[in-house]
């Protein structure tokens, strides 16, 4: 039996913190996926559009490619990877229902997939159901139980669901079968802390963050993931360096600049502090977080206006989701 | 476990040897069955998940018949969903301290076995005759018990128009209380901090479908309350002045309460701890009202802008700088957060840099006390321990039932985990809630509502 679903109070690794992560990371790994020689269609496979689509994908042009996607399988319905391509790019457009109901298509035309159930697990998690994700992730593993990923998946499920034990133990999967997973390793940094074994979080984030600067494509989560521990730790003008790494690799990250300025709040750098989340603010001006920091950076900068005013927003925002 | 209580109190010994200016090895004995302080609380846990079931076993030390010696009130549960203490195993029990660490269970002569689903107390002589008095919170009944001075309570609730009511609503959770003069007049007014909105026939289905797994929900699920302040009048009866105050007007679901001068103006403040809402800190201003000051003060989240599952409160000065702090407990994954006070009206979530972050992010806490546990001058910190749910075993593989934990203020404004030290009996796991402090036996050494104890007088080397 799988694991059942259940509210969870607040965590270590709210939910929120995977939304504001999503967009970027969705795309970076659609890209990757959809680079020339990155598992190309079968040869035999009947839809012919998908190579196009996949030229579209990484131009970046998603709404083309889904049509043609979507041309591909009202031609030819029976084609696992049309479905799964389109489910890819419904997902990536965040058209979470459609994405699965193209998934599930794919899987009930070739139910050995372990690339379809990761993307259908992906899913739902981003639709908020932790048990359907969980179930599609291990089956990804008992399919390839060589593949790293569907491990690392795994463990970032349990970690934000807080079990951050079965967290642990995949994530130590993951990088056993994958050494060069910087993500893996970042995480298992992230959730050792959690668990209170410094050792292997200080050995994880230097692991992560070494492999990242000779990744072809440098990924911001090592750097965010380290800046917050460092934070966490104290070592503050650390943080700060790995919190800036981490937004310069990352423009859209309204999570690192928030990091950021916790840190320079911190050390009492208000004036940066406030730049800083001002930025993110500019990226995503619905953060409850963030305006209910610089309110605070902007009392602590005597400047009580700006202050009431972030707190009012802070507070109206909050109002709008659940608390 | 159905049957035996899903929470525990506790009396426990920090055993310091005598006062001493160096820091002493904080030992810590279980020795309630040696005292004869058998009460065992009674939640009546069922398969439903009623949300009040974690949530009781209040607990306060006081000498109620002034021999100098401090006796133990326990509160207790009752019936679901009736909310009855149908028998004598539901009453909430009052133990003389009759000295030598040994106790005599006094309840029904005292007249204080309570009424309804009991959660937190509060002793004070609100009548100023000397004598100690309770107010007893709980789900269904709020209790003012009047100290008559011979050994004997009386129930002067109604008399005294405390029942815990708000208008258009009837009597709702409360689940702590605390006695202030708020009004500096001499006399003792009482805050009574609300929960949320709840009856048994309204409660929610919460966690997976399969048997077992049910949970409580999570506070979301209920709306939230305000909380109530009683001005006395010195008469023997009180107001309900929470609107003119200002106390009133906030939503919240209050578990814990504090008060301390935070702000040195000579008028005592409210720190009210929310379940998963923001906090409340209510400034006194001095001419009847309060301002609730928690965002401007740095106060409502913790530092990430979040609320945590707000629980047990302390507010005082742990880094001696002459100003309170407030230190108060959550669940497991969230944190014990501690904030300075800056002296300046803000505080500087200080969780992280004074190593507290790190340590207790994976432990539950609920009742808190910032005291002197080893009586180094520096404030300790105890935190009753617990996860909220009875079944986490089955979600995490971590266990529900959690030991107490003990921080010790190395006084440089950091914190240890000392609890490993603690010995042997406070390492025992429960699901710990209510905890008290005082010196049970008079040989300076401080003792918290827990497990009854007794002193090994170990010492560190100076």
């Amino acid at each position: 039996m799988s694991r059942p679903e259940r509210p969870e109070r607040a965590a270590f690794w709210p939910r929120e913190r995977a939304a504001f992560r999503g967009a970027w990371t969705l795309g970076l790994w659609l890209v990757t996926w959809a680079a020339p020689g990155a598992g190309q269609p079968p040869e035999d496979d009947p839809c012919r559009e998908l190579r196009q689509a996949r030229s579209l994908i990484r131009a970046g042009d998603l709404p083309a490619a889904r049509r043609s996607l979507e041309t591909c399988v009202g031609t030819n319905p029976l084609s696992a990877e049309g479905w799964l391509t389109l489910g890819l790019v419904h997902f990536a457009e965040r058209h979470f229902d459609p994405a699965a109901a193209a998934l599930e298509k794919s899987l009930e035309l070739d139910p050995a997939q372990p690339q379809a159930f990761k993307m259908l697990g992906r899913v739902h998690a981003a639709r908020s159901n932790p048990a359907l994700a969980e179930r599609a992730f291990v089956e990804a593993g008992r399919l390839a139980p060589q593949d790293a990923e569907a491990r690392y998946l795994l463990g970032r499920l349990h970690q934000s669901e807080g079990r951050l034990v079965e967290a642990a133990r995949f994530l130590k999967e993951a990088v056993a079968l994958d050494p060069s997973s910087v993500r893996a390793h970042a995480f298992l940094g992230s959730v050792s802390y959690a668990l209170g074994d410094e050792s292997l979080a200080q050995e994880s984030f230097l692991r992560a963050v070494s492999l990242n600067r000779t990744a072809p494509t440098p990924d911001a989560i090592p750097h965010l993931e380290y800046g917050i521990y460092l934070q966490r730790a104290d070592r503050l003008e650390e943080s700060v360096a790995e919190l800036r790494r981490a937004a310069q690799l990352d423009d859209s990250s309204v999570e690192a600049r928030f990091e950021l300025g916790r840190s320079l709040r911190r050390l009492g750098r208000l004036k940066e502090a406030s730049e800083v989340l001002r930025e993110a603010l500019e990226r995503d001006g619905t953060a409850a977080r963030v305006h209910y920091l610089l309110g605070r950076v902007c009392y602590e900068q005597g400047d009580r206006v700006c202050g009431d005013e972030h707190m009012k927003l802070a507070e109206t925002q909050r109002g709008r989701t659940a608390r | 476990m159905r049957a035996r209580a899903a929470t525990k109190a506790l009396l426990v010994a920090a055993c310091t040897g005598l006062a001493a200016p160096a820091a002493a090895q904080i030992r810590l004995t279980d020795i309630a069955a040696r005292a004869g302080v058998d009460h065992v609380v009674r939640n009546s846990e069922t398969p439903e998940r009623y949300q009040i079931e974690p949530m009781i076993a209040g607990v306060a030390l006081f000498d109620y018949d002034n021999d100098g010696r401090l006796d133990i009130y326990f509160c207790n549960g009752a019936t679901i969903p009736g909310l009855e203490k149908s028998d004598a195993r539901f009453w909430n029990r009052l133990y003389r301290n009759k000295g030598g660490l040994e106790f005599e269970d006094v309840t029904g002569r005292a007249g204080v076995a309570g009424g309804g689903y009991s959660m937190g107390v509060a002793a004070g002589d609100y009548d100023r005759d000397g004598w100690t008095d309770l107010y007893v919170t709980g789900v269904n009944r709020n209790l003012l018990y009047r100290n008559r001075g011979d050994g004997t309570f009386e129930d002067v609730t109604l008399s005294a128009g405390v029942a815990g009511e708000l208008a258009g609503r009837g009597k709702v959770w409360s689940v702590g209380a605390g006695w202030i003069d708020y009004d500096n007049d001499g006399d003792l007014d009482l805050l009574v901090v609300n929960y949320c909105v709840w009856s048994p026939a309204m409660e929610k289905r919460c966690g997976a479908l399969v048997d077992g797994y049910r949970t409580y929900c999570h506070p979301d699920r209920y709306d939230p309350l305000p909380n109530i302040l009683y001005r006395n009048d010195g008469k023997g009866a009180f107001s309900d002045v929470s609107a003119e105050t200002g106390i009133g007007a906030h939503l919240g679901k209050g578990m814990g309460v504090a008060f301390a001068d935070y702000d040195s103006d000579g008028w005592p403040d409210v720190f009210v701890a929310n379940d998963a809402w923001r906090n409340f800190l209510f400034r006194n201003r001095g001419d009847g009202r309060f301002e609730e000051t928690g965002l401007q003060a740095g106060i409502a989240y913790i530092d990430d802008g979040r609320p945590v599952s707000g629980m047990g409160v302390d507010f005082q000065d742990y880094d001696g700088d002459g100003r309170p702090d407030v230190f108060l407990t959550a669940l497991s994954n969230e944190t014990f957060p501690l904030f300075r006070n800056e002296g300046n009206g803000m505080f500087r979530d200080e969780t992280f840099g004074s190593r507290l972050g790190g340590q207790s992010l994976a432990w539950g806490g609920w009742s808190t006390g910032m005291v002197d546990l080893d009586n180094d001058g520096h404030l300790d910190l105890f935190v009753a321990g617990g996860h909220v749910q009875t079944n986490e075993e089955l979600y995490t593989g971590r266990s529900s039932r959690q030991p107490n934990r003990v921080f010790r203020n190395l006084g440089d404004g950091t914190f240890q985990d000392v609890s490993r030290e603690c010995g042997q009996d406070f390492q025992q796991t429960g699901l710990h809630r209510g905890a008290a402090f005082g010196d049970l036996d008079a040989d300076a050494k401080v003792l918290d509502g827990g497990h009854a104890a007794s002193c090994s007088g170990k010492r560190r080397s100076p």
